[in-house]
């Protein structure tokens, strides 16, 4: 028995996705089924039940380089009918760039490490760690 | 003349052969244990069926003296519906072999003992991999199209995306076939044994020229016969629920034991895409989504050994040495030697099955395995071992078939989060 995912069928219910990064090169995973933007492709006939599943999962949250967390794909011309049921920016088509120094894509302002890393010397001599200790440094090598 | 050597009196020396058979593949299954050693739940019927409350009365509100009552409201249900996963396993030796190695003298242990117990094992270790599944039995994704020779390009194993050790779960000798994602249908005349692994980890080899109509991004699943014509012939959506479908937003099980998770978002796991570098910040996010959208208590963290490793590297910098072990400097941690590291007191456990770049927060309190049959060797007509053949087809030997029918299951998806796409640096393995 075949099993169709209801994220893959052609029907009635379809509208086209828009990469708002206007990149492509991006992979979304819904159902276990992958829909895959091309580098350079930015648009592509989805159905319904995909857009109303994105619009409530972070997948495809991006960071913008103003600081905003948005959904990087949209819905060019939505029914009323999906924006009552997903949110009004489902049809904000408009252009954004990536934030692409994010540690983290997720809705954070970052993370940063507490402090630069440390190289610890080997085979100092026995002077040398004396002389450090001297300097009043309180951790050999650092 | 020339003396006597070892070489002119071998016809006289014996061998001398020390011990048993050695193990060397390891037979470590965690995740799955902590299902296992959790009471079995009941199963009958047509499968378990639960109802959960998935949202609240909102027929409530403060009022004014003699005003208006809110209108009634109503508590909002859904039905749980888990069907049984059937595993069966089958191997067979000749009577000849089986006498021949019968005693301590004859061989190192008895063929029919070794087959038997070994054919347990062996299924245990591709539960160890199918816990981590989504159910869809995915080994790997098909990576380009392989035309019709006999290499085979694969990644995503598991059918977790990533370009590493695509052919992480594929083995020797193993029977496989081909699925297309969008229909599920079967590639067809595509069934093919896997006659070698290189170590590269990228490709597999197969055993004749691969159909044509193979394609990228195909799914490779286990096939259970030769010449397979029909997709329900293989394992291909049949194996047991993992933790990537029971701890899920959908990504990869969008309706889960048939409640709809785009209608239902409470039965959605918090999950964290494309996470990058660990962070605690990150962890600890997990785990207040979890406790915030479903009361959760993270009892568990399960990553594979590559993302322990990213774990230990975000302490790297903050590590520092008691002035006592300057002497014995000793830069390892406790893992080094099997033990368990925690986050904030939750153990984090690791499993060679899991997904790279993936880690499993669990409550486990809601974790459940559904049992019809715990494992056992078939039996109704009381023979466990079934001659081969009749009549003109009769061979002097004898096979088994083990099976393992259960299903996993968690009632609270929502206690539990996962983050994915972690920045982690993975060494090929592969997984025997």
């Amino acid at each position: 028995m075949e099993t169709i995912s209801p994220f893959a069928v052609q029907g009635t219910h379809m509208f086209t996705l828009v990469d708002r990064a206007l990149t492509g090169g991006a992979e979304i995973i819904v159902d276990g089924q992958r829909i895959v933007f091309r580098p350079g492709e930015v648009e592509k006939v989805v159905s319904r039940a995909l857009i109303e599943w994105l619009y409530q999962v972070e997948q495809q949250m991006v960071w913008t380089v103003d600081g905003a967390y948005v959904q990087r794909f949209a819905v060019k011309d939505p029914s009323p009918d999906l924006i009552a049921t997903v949110g009004p920016e489902v049809a904000d088509c408009s252009p954004i760039e990536l934030d692409t120094t994010r540690i983290e894509r997720s809705n954070t302002t970052g993370f940063a490490r507490s402090s630069a890393p440390i190289t610890i010397p080997v085979n100092v001599p026995i002077r040398e760690l004396r002389d450090r200790q001297a300097a009043g440094s309180h951790i050999v090598g650092a | 003349m020339a003396g006597q050597d070892t070489a002119s009196v071998s016809d006289i020396l014996k061998r001398y052969y020390e011990g048993g058979i050695r193990e060397l593949i390891p037979q470590d299954v965690k995740a799955l244990k902590k299902f296992e050693d959790r009471d079995a739940s009941e199963w009958g019927g047509d499968g378990v069926h639960y109802p959960i409350r998935i949202g609240r009365n909102q027929g409530v509100g403060y009022t004014a003296e003699m005003g208006s009552i809110p209108p009634a409201g109503r508590q909002r249900y859904a039905k749980v519906e888990i069907p049984m996963r059937f595993m069966h396993g089958r191997g067979q030796f000749s009577t000849q072999a089986m006498k021949a190695s019968q005693g301590a003298k004859a061989a190192f242990a008895p063929v029919m003992e070794q087959e038997m117990d070994g054919l347990i094992r062996d299924m245990s270790a591709d539960r160890g991999r199918v816990i981590f599944g989504d159910g869809r039995g995915v080994l790997a994704l098909v990576n380009g199209d392989p035309g019709t020779g006999t290499t085979v390009t694969v990644d995503s194993p598991g059918g977790f995306a990533g370009a590493i050790n695509g052919s992480r779960f594929l083995n020797q000798d193993a029977l496989i076939t081909f699925v297309v994602p969008a229909t599920g249908a079967l590639v067809a005349s595509a069934d093919e044994t896997v006659s070698a692994v290189p170590a590269a980890g990228t490709t597999f080899t197969a055993s004749t020229a691969v159909a044509a109509a193979i394609a990228d991004n195909d799914y490779v699943v286990r096939c259970n016969k030769v010449a397979v014509t029909d997709v329900s012939d293989t394992s291909y959506a049949k194996e047991a629920m993992g933790l990537a479908g029971l701890i899920d937003d959908g990504t990869y099980v969008a309706t889960l034991h048939g409640v709809n998770r785009t209608t239902y978002p409470l039965f959605s796991s918090t999950v964290i895409a494309t996470v990058g570098a660990l962070s605690a910040d990150v962890l600890q996010r997990g785990i207040d989504l979890a406790e915030q959208r479903g009361g959760g208590s993270i009892d568990t963290i399960i990553g594979h050994q590559s993302t322990r490793r990213a774990y230990m590297l975000l302490m790297d910098d903050g590590r520092r040495y008691m002035g006592t072990d300057l002497r014995s400097p000793d830069a390892g941690t406790k893992a080094a030697k099997g033990g368990t590291l925690t986050f904030g007191g939750i153990e984090f456990m690791t499993d060679k099955y899991a997904p790279y770049g993936t880690l499993f927060g669990c409550d486990t309190t809601s974790w459940r395995r559904y049992v019809e049959v715990a494992g056992e060797f078939m039996n109704e007509d009381g023979s466990i071992l079934q001659r081969l053949g009749s009549g003109s087809t009769a061979q002097d030997g004898f096979e088994f078939i083990y099976r393992i029918w259960d299903n996993f299951h968690v009632e609270e998806p929502n206690t539990c989060f996962r983050l994915d796409g972690i920045t982690t640096t993975v060494v090929v393995a592969h997984i025997d």
